[in-house]
């Protein structure tokens, strides 16, 4: 495989845990613009486990999980009264806040290989632990990749939980799951967590990918594009994000004489596709029409 | 005398969220007289005045209003054709005075004809003296029975010649129930066609003049009241009983 | 001393921020929808307008109206695009994030418009004046007297003319407005362009004083309209304006006191301040207790 599509497929890994990570606020039937914030804590945070302290890239990991859903846990507890636009507002505002308290901080250390640790605007750079641990870049894809498709597998054995199918009426309709005793508190604050810790475990993988982080890379931006893969996806299975970051990457950026084009066309192909299918191409609605289908063909 | 007819319904097929509501209806509404579509819940009434109106479009069939075809036009256009609805709840603007809902029902003449406006507004004052004692306050304070009376008032700001009106006793205390029905009878009787939509059927056998029966979609009667009363079909239409 | 300097700047300069925040209030009074795409809608406006400008080199007195022009054409563009198409109940949301996304799309076609960081923008050439031993910025001063002549001028059509009270018909229910024969499309499609002719007044003012634009501006605008607005009060004309004031005072003590990053950290203080104690915001309705609010909340 050519480095290029090895790059483009890690970068597709990589940017479906925010994809998915709005997918999981959306399955409640908040809409966040702040998730990149999460996965910048959770680079920040492994950046920091492996760099500076030296540990295993599983416990990095796992910290950087919990740090960042931990984040997440203090915005839905913030945020516990409010839905809708306000909701989305607060996220974006959360998110700005925390990704400008990065450019404050500042904890440096000299190494042989160079300066290490948060270094305000600079950021954190020397993230040499594929290096040291002598990763390529097709095994760390494969890296991403299985822990992405885990996560999925996981999703996709929970939908048919009883926690995800009542996420979801919260989602549909707070009033219908209140009357038949179903609290939309619980389920907001724990998915608000989950999605912090999912977007947050993708952004330590991605700076131990890119070797160096800094804040103005988990701006607004990258919120925009994890929102929209999730929406034009659809919110009827967990493989719809993936929809989304593969029309964007894979096809726009990829193809050279797009690319320079790609956010002219892709935000045109957001709000194009959003008109044609207004809960996004895989829609619950078409998930349960399929599945009808299916249990017919059984039973016939 | 000639009676004239103001609207004529063939075979009108409506779906509505999917779901073929209306299969097929067909009726006609003489000029001056006031024409009540009775039926149970689900019967499709509503979905006929969103059709008649202009807020649904037809599938199938043909609208002819005042001699002119108006099937599937808007009804920004069905408004100035002189086509007013009094919707079911009805639907006042909560933000706005009494006096601004009504200039809002006049929105299609406030352009050309404003010194006009202003004196019709003084009559439906003088008709509903209840609105002229508040005028200033907004319209979403006043009681049901109070925003009902805005609501006919409002339509009838737009001067139209046929007057549609979608369960107008929904959610009103009996008392204001009758109130508001002698109130249609009367303008009924200053000459305003209406086609009137009620579930409330013995309410609307007291005032209308002719009668359809909706079921399921479609059109099970028309007669005139002596024919309805001959008949015992409202008894069946509402008991769901098959009647074919 | 010192202080009254400062606060006088923040209110000043916090007039470009109201300007802003009517534009996005009066959309979202009409239409109860919010445009996330407004502060870029405007930054392609000016792109256009300078790449124009570039090509046929005319004076300021023509550039003006050309920013108007392309400002609310490119307003109009985003409302029939992301909005026109989701004006059901359920496209509040979806229409909201389809301007979320063609955000980016505004932002990249005004950059490749626009190749270099910064760009210089005509100015106007006001001089400074000292009162009473102040300082005040002509151009600033002119900035805030347009704010306010333009959200009186809005608040009395909006209030006291038979116009504002279709307006405030289609703000209630759109739907109801359209039974009495209003063409609430085309009522959305003005408010759009009336939204980008008074934003396009505010990028040339703000613009102006800076003498210069650079590709952030959309977000800027954005931004600070956003939480102008929020401060204020959703919806709200009167809310809109002292929102801009205020958060241009608040901003410019807390900047004074914590330096120039703390700037952008103050403004979404702010915002998340307000949100979590006062979502209503200042002049708008506490949204937990008014039931009916409670219903349009969106």
């Amino acid at each position: 495989m050519s480095l290029y599509l090895v790059t483009i497929l890690t970068n597709m890994t990589l940017i479906s845990f925010i994809a998915i990570s709005a997918y999981l606020i959306l399955i409640v039937g908040e809409v966040s613009f702040g998730q990149q914030a999460f996965f910048g804590i959770g680079a920040y945070m492994t950046a920091t486990s492996t760099a500076l302290l030296g540990l295993d890239i599983v416990i990095a990991l796992f910290f950087a999980f919990m740090v960042s859903s931990s984040f997440a846990l203090v915005l839905s507890f913030l945020t516990v009264r409010l839905s809708g636009l306000y909701f989305a507002v607060a996220s974006l505002s959360f998110a700005e806040l925390l990704r400008l308290s990065l450019y404050k901080v500042e904890y440096t250390v000299e190494t042989n290989s160079g300066t290490i640790g948060p270094n305000g605007p600079e950021g954190f750079q020397n993230i040499r632990w594929i290096f040291e641990n002598n990763i390529s870049p097709e095994n760390f894809l494969v890296i991403a990749l299985s822990s992405l498709l885990t996560l999925i597998i996981l999703l996709i054995f929970m939908e048919n939980s009883k926690l995800f199918k009542n996420a979801r009426l919260v989602g549909k309709d707070q009033i219908v799951a209140q009357s038949i005793g179903i609290g939309p508190f619980f389920y907001r604050i724990g998915f608000i967590t989950l999605a912090g810790g999912v977007a947050g475990f993708g952004g330590g993988l991605f700076a131990l990918f890119n070797t160096y982080v800094e804040p103005s890379m988990f701006g607004i931006m990258l919120g925009v594009h994890g929102l929209a893969y999730s929406i034009i996806g659809g919110l009827g299975y967990p493989l719809g994000p993936l929809i989304g970051v593969f029309i964007d990457i894979g096809l726009l950026e990829s193809v050279r004489f797009l690319s320079e084009y790609r956010m002219i066309l892709f935000g045109g192909l957001v709000a194009a596709i959003l008109i044609i299918f207004p809960e996004g191409i895989i829609s619950p609605r078409l998930v349960s029409r399929i599945k009808r289908k299916l249990v017919k063909k059984n039973n016939a | 005398m000639v009676e004239k007819t103001i609207l004529e319904v063939e075979g009108l097929e409506t779906s509505y969220d999917m779901i073929k509501a209306l299969k097929g209806v067909s009726l006609s509404a003489l000029s001056g007289k006031l024409t009540c579509i009775l039926g149970p819940n689900g019967a499709g009434k509503s979905t006929l005045l969103f059709t008649l109106a202009g807020i649904l479009d037809s599938d199938r069939g043909k609208v002819v209003f005042d001699g002119e075809d108006i099937t599937n036009q808007k009804t920004s256009n069905l408004v100035e054709k002189g086509l007013a609805l009094v919707p079911e709840n009805r639907l006042i603007f909560p933000h706005l005075t009494v006096q601004e809902n009504l200039l809002a029902g006049a929105y299609t003449r406030l352009a050309k004809e404003r010194q006009k406006v202003e004196e019709d507004i003084l009559a439906m004052y003088a008709r509903f003296p209840v609105l002229k004692e508040r005028s200033g306050q907004l319209g979403g304070t006043m009681s049901g029975g109070e925003q009902q009376m805005l609501a006919v008032a409002r339509a009838l700001m737009s001067k139209p010649k046929l007057l549609l009106m979608d369960e107008p006793s929904v959610g009103l205390a009996p008392m204001i129930v009758s109130e508001i029905f002698s109130i249609i009878k009367q303008l009924n009787e200053e000459g305003i066609s209406i086609v009137l939509v009620e579930q409330n059927a013995s309410k609307a056998l007291e005032i209308g003049d002719y009668f359809y029966l909706l079921d399921q979609g479609k059109q099970i009667f028309g007669g005139s009241r002596e024919a309805i009363l001959k008949e015992n079909i409202i008894k069946k239409a509402y008991l769901g009983e098959s009647t074919g | 001393m010192e202080y009254i300097q400062i606060s006088i700047d923040g209110i000043l300069y916090g007039s470009s921020y109201s300007l802003i925040a009517l534009g996005f209030s009066l959309v979202f009074g009409v239409m109860r929808r919010i445009n996330l795409a407004y502060g870029s809608s405007l930054l392609l406006g000016v792109a256009i307008a300078l790449w124009v400008e570039n090509k046929l080199n005319i004076s300021i007195i023509f550039f003006i109206p050309i920013v108007l022009f392309f400002c609310s054409l490119s307003n109009l563009y985003v409302e029939r695009f992301c909005f026109a198409p989701h004006n059901t109940k359920a496209g509040v949301v979806v229409s909201m994030i389809s301007s979320f996304a063609i955000w980016m799309q505004l932002d990249e076609i005004s950059s490749q418009l626009l190749p270099d960081r910064t760009h210089s923008f005509p100015s106007l050439e006001i001089s400074t004046f000292e009162f009473g031993g102040l300082f005040f910025r002509g151009d600033q001063i002119l900035n805030i007297v347009i704010a306010f002549i333009i959200a009186a001028i809005l608040f009395l059509a909006v209030y006291k003319t038979k116009y504002g009270i279709v307006l405030r018909a289609v703000s209630n229910s759109a739907d109801t407005a359209k039974l009495m024969g209003c063409n609430t499309n085309l009522v959305n499609s003005l408010t759009f362009i009336v939204a980008g002719v008074i934003g396009g007044i505010a990028a040339f003012l703000v613009l102006s004083t800076e003498s210069q634009v650079t590709p952030l501006f959309g977000f800027w605008c954005t931004l600070k309209g956003l939480v102008a607005m929020m401060i204020g009060g959703l919806g709200s004309l009167t809310g809109a304006f002292w929102g801009g004031l205020l958060l241009g005072l608040l901003e410019a003590h807390l900047s004074y006191q914590f330096g120039p990053i703390s700037r952008e950290i103050t403004t979404f203080s702010i915002l998340l301040i307000f949100l979590i104690i006062r979502p209503g915001g200042l002049m708008g309705v506490n949204i937990y207790k008014d039931l009916k609010s409670r219903d349009e909340r969106i």
